[in-house]
C-alpha cells in the first residue's frame, strides 16, 4: 500500500498508509471519488489538529485488520454492553478534552468503531454516578430550582425500589 | 448560586495562566487560503458532497451553546452564573466564520477574545432559561460571527425545549480530570449525546435527568429511551414510530413490580350458565368456552358480553350438527382471523368421537372439522397456520388449518405440562428434554398452564382453586392467588392480565395495569 499524506488543521502533514487512512469512511469515499488525482497532495482534514489526528491514526493502525462492522442496524450493537476491549481502554485513557476531540474527529471522519468506543467511554464515565458526581465529573452547574428538582424526583419515583 | 465559590475562581486563574495559552496556540485558525482552496477543490468533486467546505464543522451544527470553544480551549467564567458562558471566539469558531464568511483575516480576533471576560450588557438578568436571552448572549459573544449560528440554534431549540440554563463555568486548566471537566452538552451535537446515552440503562438516564436542564432534555429524548427499553425488555417487534419509549419503560417497569407483589384489580364476568372450561384474550376481548356449550366473546374494557357462539336458550329449536358444539367447549384458541374450539360431545361418556371445530369468527361459520384424536381434546394452540391439539389419548397433533390435514403427531410441542400428580414440567421444545419439574406446585391436579415467554412467567391454575405464577427460567414460585374462586383454567397475555375461569360459571379478570395509561402502547 502506498503511503499517503493527511494535512491536519494546524497544517502538519502526517504520512499514513492508505489502508490505515481508509478506516475513515470519509477519506475512503473521498479517495474513491477523486481517484488518483490526489497522489502526492496531502488530504486536508480541516477539523482535526495534529495531536488528535495522530491519536486517531494510532487507533486506525491498531485496528487496521479488524473485520468490517456488520452493516445492520446500529441499535443492535448499542444493545450490547459498554465493555471495551483492553487496548481501546488504554487508548482512551486521555484527558477529557482529548477524549472529546477524538469522538468529534471519529464522527467527522466517519470511523464508526472508534466513535462507538469513544461514546462508550463517556457512557462509562456517567454510569453508576449520582447526579452530583456527574456534575463534578463534567464540571456542570446545577441550574434547577428546588421546585424543579422536586418535580423531577417525583417523575422518577417509579424507578425506585420499593 | 453558590456554585461560584473559591474553587471555581481558582480554577479560572489556572485556566488563564497554565493551559490557556497553550490551547490558544492549537486553536488558532491555521490553514491558509491555499489550503482552503484545496479542500474546496477536493470536496467539490464529490457528488453530492456530504461534507461541504462551507460547513466543515458539520458535527457541530446542532451543537450546544458555545460548544466549539469548549472543545479547544477552556471557557472563561464571568461574575454571574446566568451570564457565564465560554469565551466565544475560538479557533473553531474562527474557522467557522472564516469558512462561512470567507473572511481570511478573521483568525486574529480569536486571540483577543481569549482571556477577556465578556460581560453581556444586553442580556436579561434572572431569566433562567429562555431562548431569547441565550440567543442574545450567543450573538453578542460570537463577536459579529453570528451569521451561521442562527439556524443551528433553531435546531438546538427544537431539541432542547427547556433551553440551556447551564453555562460552563470554572473549567479548570490542569491536566487532572477533576479540573478538566467539560460538559458534554456543550461539546457534542445532539446526535452524539444520543449515541452516548444509548449505552445507558434507565437508572443512569434518570440520574442524568437530574444533572441540569440540558441534561434533562437530552436524557428525556425518546430515542434514547428506546435503546434502554430494548436493552431491558428485548427488541421491539411492533411499529417503532411515534412511541413514548420512556412512558412505555415506566409502564412496563411498574407492571413488573405489580406482578412481583401481586397488586391487582379483580373483575368477574357473568353470563355463562355452567363451568367455564377455557379462556383466551387479547387487548380488546376475552373469549371463553363453557360446559354450557357456548363460546362467549367479552369486551375486555367494559366486561360486557358482546357475542355468543353456540346454542343458547333462544336457539333451542336449531338442528344439531350445524356447527355448534353439542358438548362442552373444552378448549379454544383464536388469532387475528380465526377461532378454534375443541369440544367433547357431552352426550358421549367415552370421548372417542372428538372433534376440533375451526370457525370463522366474523361470520360464525364452521370452516373445518379436524378428526383424528381418540380422546377428548383438552387443549389447542394456534401458531400461524398450524393448530396444535392435545388430547386425552396422550398425543399432541399438529394440524394445517386450511387443508385440515394432520401434519405431525408428536409430543415435542408441549413446552410445559401439568398433570394429575400436582407437578408442572417444563420441556425444551428444541430437544424435547425435560428442563425442570415443579413438584407439588399445587395441592391438586394442575388443570391449566399459560406460558408467557415474553415476560418469562408460567401461570398455572389448579383444582385446588388457586392461581399461581412461576418464574419460567427457574421454576421459582412468584405469586399465589389462593382463594379467588374455583379456578380451573386461565390465560395470561401481554403481561397485563390473568383471566381465569372455573366451575362457578364466572370468569375472573385479574388486571395488573389499573391506572397505567401507557400500558396500552405496550401491547
Amino acid at each position: 500500500m502506498a503511503p499517503m499524506k493527511l494535512l491536519s488543521s494546524d497544517n502538519v502533514e502526517i504520512e499514513v498508509e492508505k489502508e490505515v487512512a481508509e478506516r475513515s469512511v470519509l477519506i475512503k469515499n473521498m479517495l474513491e471519488d477523486v481517484g488518483d488525482t490526489t497522489v502526492g497532495a496531502p488530504i486536508p482534514i480541516p477539523n482535526v489538529n495534529e495531536g488528535v489526528l495522530r491519536k486517531v491514526i494510532e487507533w486506525c493502525e491498531h485496528h487496521r485488520n479488524d473485520p468490517p462492522q456488520p452493516a445492520d442496524e446500529d441499535s443492535d450493537s448499542r444493545k450490547k454492553s459498554t465493555d471495551i476491549e483492553e487496548w481501546d481502554q488504554k487508548f482512551m485513557q486521555v484527558d477529557q478534552e482529548m477524549l472529546f476531540e477524538i469522538i468529534l474527529a471519529a464522527n467527522y471522519l466517519d470511523i464508526k468503531p472508534l466513535l462507538d468506543v469513544g461514546c462508550k467511554t463517556v457512557a462509562n464515565m456517567i454510569k453508576g454516578k449520582s447526579p452530583e458526581e456527574i456534575r463534578k465529573t463534567f464540571n456542570i452547574q446545577n441550574d434547577f430550582t428546588p421546585e424543579e428538582e422536586d418535580q423531577i424526583r417525583r417523575e422518577n419515583e417509579w424507578a425506585e425500589d420499593r | 448560586m453558590n456554585v461560584f465559590d473559591s474553587t471555581n475562581t481558582s480554577n479560572n486563574v489556572d485556566a488563564g495562566s497554565s493551559s490557556g495559552a497553550a490551547s490558544t496556540s492549537t486553536l488558532r485558525m491555521r490553514f491558509s487560503n491555499r489550503a482552503r482552496s484545496t479542500i474546496t477543490r477536493v470536496l467539490d468533486l464529490r457528488e453530492p458532497p456530504p461534507k461541504r467546505n462551507d460547513t466543515p464543522l458539520n458535527f457541530t451544527e446542532p451543537i450546544a451553546d458555545g460548544a466549539p470553544p469548549t472543545l479547544f480551549r477552556r471557557p472563561q467564567t464571568v461574575q454571574e452564573p446566568r451570564h457565564t458562558r465560554p469565551s466565544p471566539v475560538s479557533g473553531v469558531q474562527a474557522w467557522f466564520s472564516r469558512l462561512r464568511g470567507g473572511n481570511g483575516g478573521g483568525g486574529g480576533s480569536s486571540s483577543e477574545g481569549e482571556h477577556s471576560h465578556r460581560p453581556q450588557p444586553g442580556k436579561p438578568v434572572n431569566v433562567p432559561h429562555e431562548h431569547s436571552s441565550r440567543r442574545n448572549s450567543k450573538d453578542k459573544g460570537s463577536n459579529g460571527h453570528r451569521l451561521s449560528i442562527g439556524g443551528h440554534r433553531r435546531v438546538l431549540g427544537n431539541l432542547i425545549p427547556n433551553g440551556l440554563g447551564t453555562i460552563l463555568n470554572g473549567v479548570g486548566g490542569g491536566r487532572h480530570e477533576r479540573r478538566t471537566g467539560i460538559d458534554i452538552m456543550m461539546v457534542f451535537p445532539m446526535e452524539l449525546i444520543a449515541h452516548i446515552f444509548s449505552y445507558l440503562d434507565h437508572r443512569s438516564l434518570l440520574r442524568c435527568q437530574q444533572v441540569s436542564r440540558p441534561w434533562y432534555s437530552a436524557a428525556t429524548e425518546l430515542q434514547v429511551w428506546r435503546h434502554a427499553f430494548e436493552r431491558e425488555y428485548g427488541r421491539w417487534e411492533g411499529h417503532p414510530y411515534g412511541r413514548d419509549w420512556r412512558a412505555m419503560f415506566e409502564a412496563k417497569s411498574i407492571l413488573g413490580r405489580r406482578w412481583l407483589k401481586g397488586q391487582i384489580n379483580a373483575t368477574y364476568l357473568k353470563g355463562h350458565t355452567d363451568s367455564v372450561y377455557c379462556v383466551q384474550f387479547d387487548r380488546w376481548k376475552i373469549v371463553t368456552g363453557s360446559r354450557d356449550q357456548t363460546v362467549r366473546v367479552w369486551d375486555i374494557a367494559s366486561g360486557e358480553c358482546i357475542k355468543v357462539i353456540g346454542r343458547t336458550g333462544t336457539r333451542e329449536g336449531e338442528e344439531e350438527g350445524v356447527g355448534y358444539h353439542r358438548g362442552s367447549v373444552l378448549c379454544l384458541q383464536f388469532d387475528e382471523s380465526i377461532l378454534v374450539t375443541g369440544s367433547s360431545d357431552h352426550t358421549c361418556i367415552i370421548y372417542d368421537d372428538t372433534t376440533i371445530c375451526v370457525w370463522d369468527r366474523a361470520a360464525g361459520v364452521l370452516l373445518n372439522r379436524l378428526r383424528g384424536h381418540e380422546g377428548p381434546v383438552n387443549a389447542v394452540q394456534l401458531r400461524g397456520k398450524l393448530v396444535a391439539s392435545v388430547s386425552g389419548d396422550a398425543r399432541v397433533k399438529l394440524w394445517e388449518v386450511e387443508s385440515g390435514a394432520c401434519r405431525a403427531t408428536d409430543g415435542r410441542w408441549g413446552l410445559a405440562g401439568g398433570g394429575n400428580d400436582h407437578t408442572i414440567r417444563v420441556w425444551d421444545v428444541g430437544t424435547g428434554q425435560l428442563r425442570y419439574e415443579i413438584e407439588e406446585a399445587h395441592k391438586s391436579l394442575v388443570r391449566s398452564l399459560d406460558l408467557d415467554d415474553e415476560n418469562g412467567r408460567i401461570i398455572s391454575g389448579s383444582y385446588d382453586q388457586s392461581v399461581r405464577v412461576w418464574d419460567l427460567a427457574t421454576g421459582r414460585s412468584l405469586l399465589n392467588f389462593p382463594r379467588w374462586h374455583a379456578s380451573w383454567v386461565l390465560a395470561a397475555r401481554g403481561g397485563r392480565r390473568i383471566v381465569s375461569s372455573g366451575q362457578d360459571a364466572q370468569v375472573l379478570v385479574l388486571d395488573f395495569a389499573g391506572g397505567l395509561a401507557a400500558v396500552d402502547s405496550l401491547y
